[in-house]
């Protein structure tokens, strides 16, 4: 798998706006590289989702996009990064539900159902690195 | 809702306004954020396609031409979806746990099913809720006469009570100790059983409880029977310990009367120095030797002729100390193939019960005549100790205070002959002497 590193993009994430233009880069990318509609949405919104969460726990952060090509398919990788306060319990955020989050879906799990590969690495005091790729069909 | 509704519809309505005006990204990002917020205030998704339409409808008003309105729908659309996405990541975390669901929901039922012990549930007033299918066969009832309806009525009347504080302690959120009730079975008889209940969560309050019930009479039977086993064990073993002792006494004391004898004879006949001195002499060997059998004896806990000789050879001299000792006579017979050596557990209790009896007919009989018989057929070791004594009623003795040391000693004596899964019978009546048969069952393998 070969990462074009001339199409890495870095985009700080500080504030409501930053989100908007993390998007933006998000969904121009995914147009490029050939995502359905319906997909390219949803990059987008897995964006908003880790974007938001950088904002809330880490007050700052950065995404890094890649475009990837396997053998016959091409993709996108989002990195999202912040050197906020960690998460202590990977596996509780991973989870859906009662008493963390009433509503279910959003967040963390949410995210990792709607993309094809998610990786998350978290130390607390360490920082967030959240690590995913969706494959264009 | 409502309020709360007419506010994200004019949101709505501002935001998809703009985005049509050309607002880009910023006004989809808010298409987004009107999304999370409909379902985190708990609105579904097909409350947001109603607010779209709505706002859609009331913006095609100010649309001129046809054409202008086919472009603003079909523009609209991409709006729509980006404030359904996150349903999207919801929707397909319901089908996660739906799936969870069903797959834990199938293994309970495989364990409720297959289980030997009654599992249920009720709700918080008491009303059967689910029964596995093993209360059909515990009790004969079928489930549907029961789910549905109070529980009560199943409970023995004595047990209601406790049912009832338990089930309070659970609607706590307690979860209590197992505890036994006795169940009414379909015939009528009550069933005891142990109950072992969890009170049963949602939403962090209590909605039920679930209940584990094993069938108790097959345990309490076996747990009964063990508990006195144990109990005999430990009164045989006190008892041992004791007549160890006594035997230690009763022995030194036999010893001591004997050397007051000697030392008596020796007074009578005031030998000379040199029948002094090999007197003095023997005394003194016999006086080690005594010391050397009591020690091994405390420290065995078995009378050394037994581990060296054998039971009957220990019997025997058993026999001969009574006889010289007590003036009485005492004859052992054995028949059969009687082994020279046993098993150390039927030695020493056939010992015991020799020695005890011999005790017994020396203190209490008045007999003239003894008979131990010991014999070794068809894999039965049996022994017997008759006397022509006095007799007994031996009803009469277990009434007697247990501080009567022959009550003790017949007890004691039974107790091994059934630990030894054997039997002990006195055959006694007043005037008509005393036979006491004990039969002790040996394994094939004994040689």
């Amino acid at each position: 798998m070969v990462k074009y590193p001339l199409q890495e993009e870095r985009i700080p994430i500080r504030t409501d706006a930053d989100i908007v233009l993390a998007r933006q880069r998000g969904r121009a990318l995914a147009t490029e590289l050939g995502f359905a509609q319906i997909d390219r949405v949803l990059i987008v919104a897995a964006i908003s989702e880790l974007a938001r969460n950088v904002i809330e726990y880490a007050q700052k952060g950065e995404m890094v996009l890649h475009s990837l090509r396997s053998a016959n398919k091409k993709g996108i990788e989002i990195i999202m990064h912040d050197e906020g306060p960690g998460i202590s319990d990977i596996t509780q955020a991973l989870q859906d539900g009662y008493p963390t989050r009433k509503y279910l879906g959003l967040g963390l799990p949410g995210t990792k159902r709607i993309m094809d590969e998610f990786n998350i690495v978290s130390k607390v005091g360490n920082g967030t690195t959240v690590t995913m790729k969706k494959w264009a069909s | 809702m409502g309020v709360m509704r007419t506010k994200l519809t004019e949101r709505y309505k501002n935001a998809l306004e703009l985005y049509l005006e050309g607002g880009g990204e910023v006004a989809l990002q808010a298409a987004y954020e009107m999304g999370r917020s409909a379902i985190v205030t708990e609105m579904g998704s097909v409350d947001l396609m109603a607010i779209h339409q709505e706002a859609l409808l009331e913006i095609l008003r100010t649309v001129p031409t046809r054409q202008d309105a086919l472009k603003t729908v079909e523009k609209s659309w991409q709006f729509l979806m980006e404030s359904l996405s996150p349903f999207e990541m919801t929707v397909r975390g319901y089908r996660d746990i739906l799936n969870t669901l069903r797959v834990s929901e199938e293994r309970f039922k495989t364990l409720s099913d297959t289980t030997k012990d009654v599992i249920y549930s009720f709700s918080p007033d008491g009303t059967i809720k689910s029964l596995n299918p093993v209360f059909e066969e515990i009790t004969g009832y079928d489930r549907s006469e029961w789910i549905g309806k109070s529980f009560a009525p199943l409970v023995h009347p004595d047990d209601l009570l406790i049912a009832q504080s338990v089930l309070r302690r659970i609607m706590k959120g307690e979860t209590p100790p197992a505890f036994q009730m006795r169940i009414r079975s379909k015939s009528g008889e009550y069933l005891p059983a142990e109950f072992i209940p969890t009170p049963q969560m949602q939403d962090g309050e209590v909605v039920g409880s679930f209940v584990i019930a094993r069938d108790f009479t097959e345990r309490t039977r076996a747990q009964e029977q063990l508990r006195a086993l144990a109990k005999r064990v430990v009164n045989a073993q006190e008892e041992e310990g004791r007549r160890i002792a006594r035997e230690l006494h009763d022995d030194l004391c036999q010893w001591l009367t004997g050397m007051k004898l000697s030392l008596n004879t020796l007074e009578d006949e005031i030998p000379d120095e040199k029948t002094l001195r090999d007197e003095l002499r023997t005394m003194k060997e016999q006086v080690n030797q005594r010391i050397t059998e009591v020690r091994r004896m405390s420290a065995k806990l078995r009378p050394s002729t037994l581990d060296d000789f054998g039971l009957s050879v220990a019997v025997t001299r058993l026999c001969e100390d009574c006889e010289r000792l007590h003036r009485l006579p005492v004859i052992f017979q054995t028949a059969g193939f009687v082994l020279e050596r046993y098993d150390s557990e039927v030695e020493i209790a056939l010992y015991r019960i020799v020695q005890e009896s011999l005790s017994n007919i020396v203190k209490h009989s008045r007999a003239t005549w003894t008979r131990v018989r010991l014999s070794h057929t068809q894999e039965t070791l049996t022994l017997e100790i008759e006397d022509n004594g006095i007799g007994f009623n031996p009803e009469q003795v277990a009434l007697l205070p247990k501080t009567e040391g022959h009550q003790l000693g017949l007890v004691s004596m039974k107790e091994r002959s059934i630990l030894l899964g054997g039997t002990f019978t006195i055959d006694s009546l007043p005037g008509k002497g005393t036979k006491i048969s004990v039969h002790i069952p040996l394994g094939p393998s004994e040689p």
